[in-house]
């Protein structure tokens, strides 16, 4: 496995605006952790087909994370299959792509409701995050485990910490570099967002230490 | 008062205190795949400083 490739997270998520807080959550902590997201959302080129898209991600990722947490149906009365199909296209690769060694998680907003809804995955332990960023940090901190390297990790309540400095100083970061706050956002501009995120957490702070 | 952290050959790691054990822990950070459109990681980086820093509460600049 190439270097670069062992470090991609493939993360397969809702993009509506209520999700926005636990993506965001979700970002830092893959990079907190020292691995990379790869989502449907670094590429802009419409003229790519979407599923041609979300196949190569899958094929670049051995990691993967799915929330199956928006069972509801949307604004047009419709369900939303999105997150389960691109979970089966996951499954699918590890199961018949020769790749046994893929690791995969599965989110759910509240426990114990899967079966109802999704019975083939019976016997999975998906995490509930219940729409807390905080759940987030730690489903996927415990999750990734070690770092690639096999390092320990920073502990969830030490991310959690994190994140919530990084989120208090970002307007003032987006204005740093001539944007409204809110124009970075983890779905308004997801690359500027990824990039601020991963030099944050390698700039020197500025608390006290004892 | 901590020992300042030695200056380290990439500059792109996030360093904590380990919580149980007391020392300074670290890992290395990925650049995301993707650079971001109209502004420079550089004015990104130059940004952070100027806002506070970044996380790693457990690094004191010297």
């Amino acid at each position: 496995m190439s270097s670069q490739r062992r470090l991609n997270v493939f993360v397969n998520v809702p993009f509506d605006a209520a999700y926005e807080p636990l993506f965001e959550a979700l970002v830092f902590s893959v990079f907190a952790c020292g691995y990379r997201v790869r989502c449907a959302l670094e590429d802009s080129d419409s003229g790519d087909i979407r599923l041609d898209k979300l196949v190569e991600l899958i094929r670049e990722s051995p990691r993967s994370i799915h929330d199956l947490s928006r069972i509801e149906r949307g604004e047009n009365e419709l369900p939303r299959f999105n997150m389960p199909f691109e979970l089966g296209l996951a499954l699918g690769a590890k199961r018949f792509g020769r790749r046994p060694r893929d690791r995969i998680k599965i989110m759910v907003g509240e426990r114990y409701k899967l079966p109802a809804y999704l019975s083939d995955l019976g016997g999975n332990d998906p995490d509930a995050h219940e729409n807390q960023p905080d759940k987030v940090i730690r489903i996927v901190r415990n999750y990734l485990q070690r770092s690639p390297r096999g390092g320990v990790l920073a502990g969830p309540a030490k991310l959690s910490s994190d994140f919530a400095t990084f989120k208090g100083r970002l307007p003032a970061i987006a204005k740093g570099i001539n944007f409204e706050p809110n124009e970075v956002r983890g779905y308004a501009d997801y690359p500027t967002f990824t990039w601020c995120v991963a030099r944050f957490l390698t700039e020197p702070g500025t608390e006290d230490d004892d | 008062m901590a020992k300042a952290i030695k200056k380290r050959d990439d500059g792109k790691r996030y360093v904590w205190r380990d919580a149980s054990s007391g020392r300074f822990l670290d890992v290395v950070v990925a650049d995301p795949p993707v650079k971001p459109k109209g502004v420079s990681v550089a004015k990104i980086r130059e940004a952070i400083r100027k806002s506070g820093g970044g996380s790693t509460s457990a690094r004191k600049q010297k």
